[in-house]
């Protein structure tokens, strides 16, 4: 994890904001 | 004086927020209530920490007031999520029925808390499980789907039950102008291509979730069957049949490959994933893993702390991210109906003809003189009325304070997990609870990687 969150340090938003099974046979 | 009309905002009490990335820091921001997103400048954060919402520009403020991230001042939560899963209990419009039509299974997983005998559902259970489903249908009225959920044991070695009651459904389903679909859970030992294809296209079986716990080496160390065989290559080589068929991309089914892990094969998980990379299969099956929990058994003692296994599942996530896969990391919908039990219709069928709310207590001798989970026998003709269903109140229990889901921030997405496990004085809570803020990350991760995100280095 650390190593890919590495790959955000340069990054910037474009605008101001954006906005964006293990119970299998428990549920349908 | 002008006096504003916008009423006083504040953060949400169910919300996850990552930490700080980027050249101008930002974080994303995760509301369970409405299991979305927003990614928000550390700046504007920061104004909301300190309750100045009415600072914000009003584009931003609507958008995070729409997503349910800022709420009006004054507003009862915890009284609005209660009142929603209580709202979709209600307005429910699926009937779900787990059917196990065979008590018998190939394999005896050290785990598995099940004690087999080799026994089909025969002729007079599965009239029994047609009037009850009749009786259902003309009780409860607004139903528009009948989903069956095939279980075991091994239901495959119930097939000739399969056969015989799928069409007998199907029918009901017409009758009653419902969509029918099916799901199942196998060991997958027998599920060849040629029974894969015939399950989806004769008998509407659209989802399958099968078990390998790890590369062979792990798998094949718990996962045997009855006499100590293995079982990796057999449900290997039926995967990779399955998947080969041309028919497999446009059959519309999901297979499913869960990895069961405690504190034995935690370390085989990624040598599976790099089994399943190489014979193609992650491209066509989805992949994922769920801790070993106890089964009216000790098996959870073995299995990782909460704590541990959400980190090991993060590091599993990144991997898979790293490789170019898309692990589910971040729930897209809510959860207000939390399982089978709490469904004001929905049981579970054994072969012996008893129906029951919780798909975890047939065949388990450790409930087998609980009678608070059995709600009766499809051979006896039916009551008029249906027998009052423990966990009916399981929301009212939340919102009592009677589990610690009362005040817990991801009671949206999760709905209190299994109300039979807090039964049993046993902690349920999910890994997301553990680990959502690295989730976050790890989402922002992805989406720079699809372009998303803007990139000054470039």
């Amino acid at each position: 994890i650390a190593t890919l969150k590495e790959e955000l340090a340069t990054v910037e938003l474009d605008q101001r904001f954006e906005m964006v099974i293990e119970n299998f046979i428990c549920s349908p | 004086m002008t006096m504003s009309t916008t009423p006083a905002l504040r953060a949400s009490r169910y919300l996850a927020i990552s930490p700080a990335v980027g050249r101008r820091a930002f974080r994303m921001v995760y509301s369970t209530r409405s299991a979305r997103s927003a990614l928000v400048s550390d700046e504007d954060w920061a104004q909301v920490q300190q309750g100045h919402c009415e600072a914000l520009p009003e584009a931003l403020r609507q958008s995070l007031l729409e997503h349910k991230i800022l709420v009006p001042e004054g507003e009862d939560e915890q009284a609005l999520v209660i009142a929603h899963n209580k709202a979709a209990i209600r307005d429910d419009d699926m009937l779900y029925l787990g059917i196990s039509p065979s008590a018998n299974c190939q394999l005896g997983c050290d785990y598995c808390g099940q004690q087999h005998e080799n026994k089909r559902m025969d002729d007079e259970v599965m009239q029994g499980v047609m009037r009850r489903a009749e009786q259902k249908l003309a009780r409860r009225q607004g139903y528009q789907h009948l989903q069956i959920g095939w279980f075991g044991a091994e239901p495959l070695l119930g097939l000739a039950s399969i056969r015989s009651l799928t069409p007998r459904l199907q029918a009901l389903a017409r009758e009653h102008q419902l969509d029918y679909s099916a799901q199942m859970a196998t060991n997958g030992v027998a599920l060849t291509p040629k029974l894969f294809f015939e399950l989806v296209e004769q008998h509407r079986v659209m989802a399958f979730d099968i078990t390998l716990d790890g590369a062979r080496e792990y798998h094949d160390r718990r996962r045997v069957t009855k006499d100590g065989r293995p079982s990796f290559d057999t449900i290997l080589n039926n995967l990779r049949g399955i998947a080969a068929d041309p028919r497999f991309a446009g059959c519309g089914a999901s297979v499913f490959i869960r990895c069961n892990v405690d504190t034995r094969n935690h370390e085989g998980t990624l040598a599976l994933v790099e089994v399943l990379r190489e014979h193609d299969l992650l491209r066509h099956f989805r992949f994922y893993t769920a801790p070993v929990h106890s089964w009216g058994n000790d098996a959870h003692l073995g299995s990782l702390s909460q704590q541990r296994y959400a980190e090991f599942e993060l590091e599993l996530m990144a991997r898979l991210i790293e490789a170019g896969q898309a692990p589910s990391l971040l729930p897209k919908a809510l959860k207000p109906i939390v399982c089978m039990s709490v469904r004001e219709e929905a049981e579970l069928i054994d072969p012996y003809g008893e129906a029951f709310n919780c798909t975890e207590i047939s065949q388990v001798p450790a409930y087998k003189e609980v009678r608070f989970y059995r709600l009766d026998d499809v051979r006896q003709p039916p009551a008029p009325v249906a027998r009052p269903r423990p966990f009916a109140d399981w929301n009212d229990r939340i919102q009592a304070g009677e589990v610690p889901c009362h005040s817990c921030r991801i009671l949206p997405i999760c709905g209190g997990k299994c109300p039979k496990h807090w039964t049993d004085g046993i902690s349920p809570c999910p890994s997301i609870k553990h680990n959502i803020e690295s989730r976050l990350t790890l989402e922002m991760v992805r989406l720079n990687r699809q372009g998303r995100l803007v990139n000054r280095s470039l």
